[in-house]
């Protein structure tokens, strides 16, 4: 990237138009507008040099256009808004942390390039939620996932922020355990968990049979509230399929209408409730 | 990501958009969104394929002019790009 030539025309610009000389050393570039502060500033400890826009006659305004144009088409430079540029500086602290990539490089190539990204997005959600962030910023954020990748995409958050993601690299190092495992195999049976969202138990883990049936009990609850009359759950590992299948059991005494499908892979279970 | 977000950028408050625009000789129609300043029936368009309003701008990359908006998987995106 020609980075100093971009750098070497908005220092030139500075010194002819507005008799600023900085000779080296600027980093970044922010054009400001804010009544209260000078026209131009540079911090040497920086590197940072801001032009202030609101301050700039229009003669000067006139002259930085072409400056700032010809610094994206012939010199590469990115152009972004400040809260963007921040945005995208806390997505990268996000994602390089080392669990991060671990978990993130575990899903790349394996399921699809929007599915990545929606997951990528979620992640992001799921640390500012877990930050305090207000709701309003939760939702907004959310809000950009759904409306890229509709429901599915807002599945991926409502399990990804679930940590139902987690449960999914459970379920795939399952069943490559056997020899006619594919990636398609697993697709197989994340797709479907992936469409049916917040419709979805997922069991994995060191989970007590006691937690197992309050969740699958107040999902139907809350399911059968709202007219939705499914539920699906996911579960994997002998002892967790054991659990869905006690609590299950004693549902069918509870609930006179269950209906329950199941279809089993190897250490895996997937039961569709209807009621 | 190799480029640092704080080499070869240059950041602009929000409050300068249209002026940033300006310098692509883009402005905003009537219904918000930004196109081209001597044909106002072109709505610029994103990699994706979108038209894009002031209120989601972000920023403008070379390639073209390659327009960004400011919603989280566009941002992801722009972070690969970057790399």
């Amino acid at each position: 990237m020609d980075n100093m030539a971009f750098l070497d025309g908005l220092r030139e610009f500075v010194r002819v138009h507005l008799n600023v000389n900085i000779q080296l050393g600027v980093k970044t570039v922010n054009i400001i507008a804010d009544p209260r502060a000078d026209v131009v500033s540079f911090d040497e400890t920086t590197g940072a040099l801001k032009i202030n826009w609101e301050k700039l006659p229009e003669d000067k305004i006139e002259e930085l256009k072409p400056v700032i144009s010809d610094a994206v088409r012939e010199h590469d430079a990115l152009l972004i808004e400040n809260e963007s540029r921040e945005l995208l500086e806390e997505i990268k602290i996000t994602e390089s942390s080392d669990e991060e990539r671990e978990f993130l490089s575990f899903f790349n190539g394996k399921i699809p390039d929007d599915d990545y990204t929606a997951l990528r997005a979620s992640l992001y959600v799921k640390k500012r939620f877990e930050e305090g962030a207000q709701k309003e910023e939760i939702n907004r954020l959310k809000l950009d996932i759904l409306k890229r990748y509709s429901k599915r995409g807002r599945n991926i958050c409502d399990l990804c922020s679930a940590g139902y993601f987690r449960g999914l690299i459970k379920i795939y190092e399952e069943m490559q355990r056997y020899p006619d495992f594919s990636d398609e195999a697993f697709l197989e049976v994340y797709n479907p968990i992936v469409d049916e969202g917040n419709l979805t138990v997922f069991v994995s883990g060191g989970r007590t049979e006691e937690q197992v049936r309050r969740e699958i009990e107040s999902k139907i609850r809350r399911n059968r509230q709202y007219g939705i009359h499914v539920l699906y759950i996911h579960g994997i590992g002998r002892s967790n399929i054991e659990k869905i299948k006690m609590v299950i059991y004693d549902l069918k005494s509870k609930y006179s209408t269950l209906k329950i499908q199941i279809s089993e892979y190897q250490n895996i279970v997937s039961m569709k409730l209807t009621f | 990501m190799s480029r640092s977000l704080r080499e070869g950028v240059i950041s602009f408050d929000a409050d300068l958009k249209l002026e940033i625009l300006s310098c692509f000789s883009k402005t905003v129609d009537d219904s918000g969104y930004i196109v081209e300043c001597d044909d106002p029936d072109q709505r610029v368009l994103t990699p994706n394929g979108e038209d894009i309003t002031l209120d989601e701008f972000a920023g403008i990359r070379k390639g073209s002019e390659i327009f960004i908006k400011a919603d989280l998987p566009s941002l992801i995106e722009l972070l690969d790009m970057l790399g």
